[in-house]
């Protein structure tokens, strides 16, 4: 277990535009932290500098306290998953687990003890003697766990290793991997561009965009609280519902004239916002809540939930995620209330306000 | 209920069976336009050196009698046929392995990712731009021993009046190694592809892993390259068989037979002497010989060799 930092790392590949701008990270001890962001945001880049794989242009890496920017790959005592794999094709599974002890001067004996334990661990004892084209994807996927599991080392970098499995199996693999990173006690950075994979399996994630840095934290305070409308639209899935609107003291002002009143005032400083609301914060108004009337575009049923997007205004639509199966069809007109605590305001530049609406439990029983 | 139903789902045997006639005539029709090249200009004439192999023939090369084996047991009677066969064996052993391990070493330098690296690539695969004649003349200028460079060079040394291409002990040496130069381009060239086709993702594991260079080599990229390695000897060996051109420019056959490898020697038999019975059945010898030789190859070598 070893702590990993990044102090106001650069990187260029050609010498004059940056892909990574001034990124700074602390990652803790037997963390499993999860690199996520859309494709060609620097996710692997940031990877591969960790690994030595790539230079750092400028900025400083430590691991366990000391600077290793220039200490090769194979003495940052850590073990790498690659997004395909790189098994060796022409070795047997046996062969590829313990390729990596050859360096590790381990007797003969440790190393079949450690690739026995390592393959029981995972499943794999069967197949010790197969070439990796033998396997199946999933199979494969394990192998190249295995080889990494079997090196110790404290430190494990995976380059979305499920990205080639199909959603079962994906799911069941997420979960051994965050088992197994538990039972080792091992210091996991994860790359994934699924958001899904980055909620389920962190302690913490980090955010990218462009080679920036967007927010850094556990998963349900950034769902939660996301630092701007990339985070917010890129966590969650319907992603984050977000409309430009103008304020009015209490009042919110959308395009083609729809208006929402709320009980509190709203952020001072700017005229113009962005408004965000989660999908399930929409709800079904009683008769008694204040709501709004709007039409229905679009119907999913998914069995455990339902999707119902609305006109919000002419072309802005928005979803609302209902809980259960519900019958309702395009074009017909309901009424929808929003909880005021859900309402996330963002500065017209995509900043999220700090302007949370005062915790009001109280407020929302004398309204409803 | 059954009944009509299967026989719906499969067309009764005969309207099958035309099904089948079809598709193959539309097969060869697809073939035809290869198949008629290559009957003309390989079969044909292929069949045609084993007719005449078969019979002592007149000056045109017409077959005047049928003699049977007689044109190869004179053959392997010979000495002369003999002692090409003896500089055939020599000659492909000078250039084959040599050829491919060099070329192997230039190709694992030029696939080092190194500042200027492409140029170094573009002078190693050039002589493959170069024909056979073209380069021959200019090895028989460096060879040529008042006037060449490599004598010029080595009488820096002390070494003189070396007869590279007049003395029967080095004249076949001599002209392996030209011919080890004219082949590196190519075989570089294609190892250099095999090299590059190998995933970078392993070398990068191997880095993480910290193996050494040598041990790297021996366990990720020999056997990587294996199926290319085995394409470009099986390829070089059966071009080192049937060498001519440098031979003819730069030693004709001599001196005193050193150099007069099999398709020399058919050359002259056919068109110096007049020979064509015994040309042909020369032709018909090398090409088992070739065609042994490549099976063999294919029957140890490839064991050796990981297709992915
Ligand atoms: N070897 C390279 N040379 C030049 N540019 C590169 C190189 N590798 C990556 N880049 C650039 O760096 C940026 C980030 O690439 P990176 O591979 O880190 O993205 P990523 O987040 O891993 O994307 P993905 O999810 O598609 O794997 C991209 O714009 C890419 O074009
Ligand atoms: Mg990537």
């Amino acid at each position: 277990m070893e702590q990993i930092e990044l102090v106001h790392v650069y990187k260029s590949y050609n010498g004059k535009d940056n892909v990574i701008h001034d990124l700074s990270v602390s990652i803790e001890p037997g963390e499993f932290f999860v690199l996520v962001g859309p494709s060609g945001c620097g996710k692997s880049t940031i990877l591969r500098m960790i690994a030595g794989l790539e230079t750092i242009t400028s900025g400083t890496l430590l691991i366990g306290g000391i600077e290793v920017n220039e200490l090769p790959p194979s003495e940052r005592n850590l073990s790498m998953v690659f997004q395909n794999y790189a098994l060796y094709p022409h070795l047997t599974v046996e062969q590829n687990i313990t390729f990596g002890l050859y360096k590790k001067k381990i007797s003969k004996q440790e190393q079949k003890k450690r690739c026995l334990e390592a393959a029981e661990m995972l499943g794999l004892t069967d197949f010790l003697k197969h070439k990796p084209r033998q396997l199946s994807g999933g199979q494969r996927q394990r192998v190249a766990l295995a080889r990494a599991i079997v090196t110790h080392a404290p430190i494990c970098l995976m380059d979305e290793p499920l990205s080639n499995l199909d959603a079962k199996l994906r799911a069941k693999m997420r979960s051994e991997i965050r088992q197994l990173q538990r039972r080792l006690g091992i210091t996991m950075i994860y790359v994934t561009h699924d958001q899904v994979e980055a909620m389920t399996m962190a302690d913490r994630m980090m955010i990218l965009h462009e080679g920036r840095a967007q927010q850094i934290g556990a998963p349900l305070d950034i769902y939660n609280h996301p630092s701007n409308t990339f985070v917010a639209s890129f966590i969650g899935s319907p992603p984050m519902n977000l409309a430009k609107a103008k304020v009015l003291e209490s009042l919110l002002l959308f395009d083609n004239g729809r208006a929402m009143r709320l009980h509190h005032h709203l952020p001072p400083s700017t005229q113009q916002i962005i408004v965000g609301v989660r999908p399930e914060h929409i709800r079904l108004a009683k008769p008694s809540d204040d709501h709004f009337i709007a039409k229905v575009v679009n119907v999913e049923v998914l069995g455990t939930e339902t999707l119902v997007t609305f006109e919000l205004t002419k072309n802005e639509h928005w979803i609302a995620r209902w809980s259960g199966q519900w019958n309702i069809h395009a074009g017909e007109k309901v009424p929808l209330t929003i909880d005021e605590t859900a309402f996330l305001f963002f500065h017209e530049n995509g900043q999220r306000l700090d302007h949370s609406i005062p915790s009001y439990a109280a407020g929302k029983g004398e309204h409803q | 209920m059954n009944a009509p139903l299967s026989v719906k789902s499969s067309p009764s045997v005969p309207v099958r069976r035309k099904r089948a006639v079809w598709t193959t005539l539309e097969g060869i029709v697809y073939l035809l336009p290869s198949l008629i090249l290559f009957s003309i200009f390989l079969f044909y004439p292929m069949l045609k050196t084993v007719y005449l192999s078969f019979y002592a023939t007149d000056h045109q090369g017409n077959p005047v009698q049928f003699v049977g084996i007689e044109n190869f047991v004179y053959l392997l009677k010979d000495v002369n046929f003999l002692q090409s066969i003896k500089a055939t064996l020599l000659f492909v052993c000078y250039t084959v392995p040599a050829s491919v391990v060099l070329a192997l070493c230039l190709a694992l330098m030029a696939n080092e990712k190194l500042k200027g690296i492409g140029l170094f690539r573009t002078f190693f695969s050039s002589t493959m731009g170069m024909s056979v004649a073209a380069s021959s003349v200019i090895w028989m200028f460096m060879y040529n021993p008042s006037i060449g460079v490599i004598n010029k060079v080595l009488s820096l040394f002390g070494i003189s009046d070396v007869q590279w291409l007049l003395d029967p002990k080095i004249a076949l040496i001599s002209v392996s190694i030209s011919t080890i130069w004219m082949n590196i381009g190519f075989t570089f060239l294609i190892l250099l592809g095999g090299l590059q086709n190998i995933d970078p993702t392993l070398y990068e594991s191997a880095r993480i892993a910290g193996v050494s260079y040598w041990y790297q080599l021996r366990k990720v990229t020999l056997p990587l390259l294996s199926p290319t390695l085995f394409f470009v000897t099986t390829v070089s060996l059966i071009h080192s068989f049937q060498t001519f051109g440098q031979i003819d420019i730069l030693t004709k056959g001599g001196p005193m037979d050193a150099t007069n490898v099999i398709v020399y020697s058919i050359y002259k038999d056919a068109f110096i002497n007049y020979n064509f019975g015994s040309a042909s059945a020369q032709a018909v010898l090398l090409f088992f010989a070739i065609l042994v030789v490549t099976f063999l190859q294919f029957k140890f070598g490839e064991r050796k060799v990981h297709y992915q």
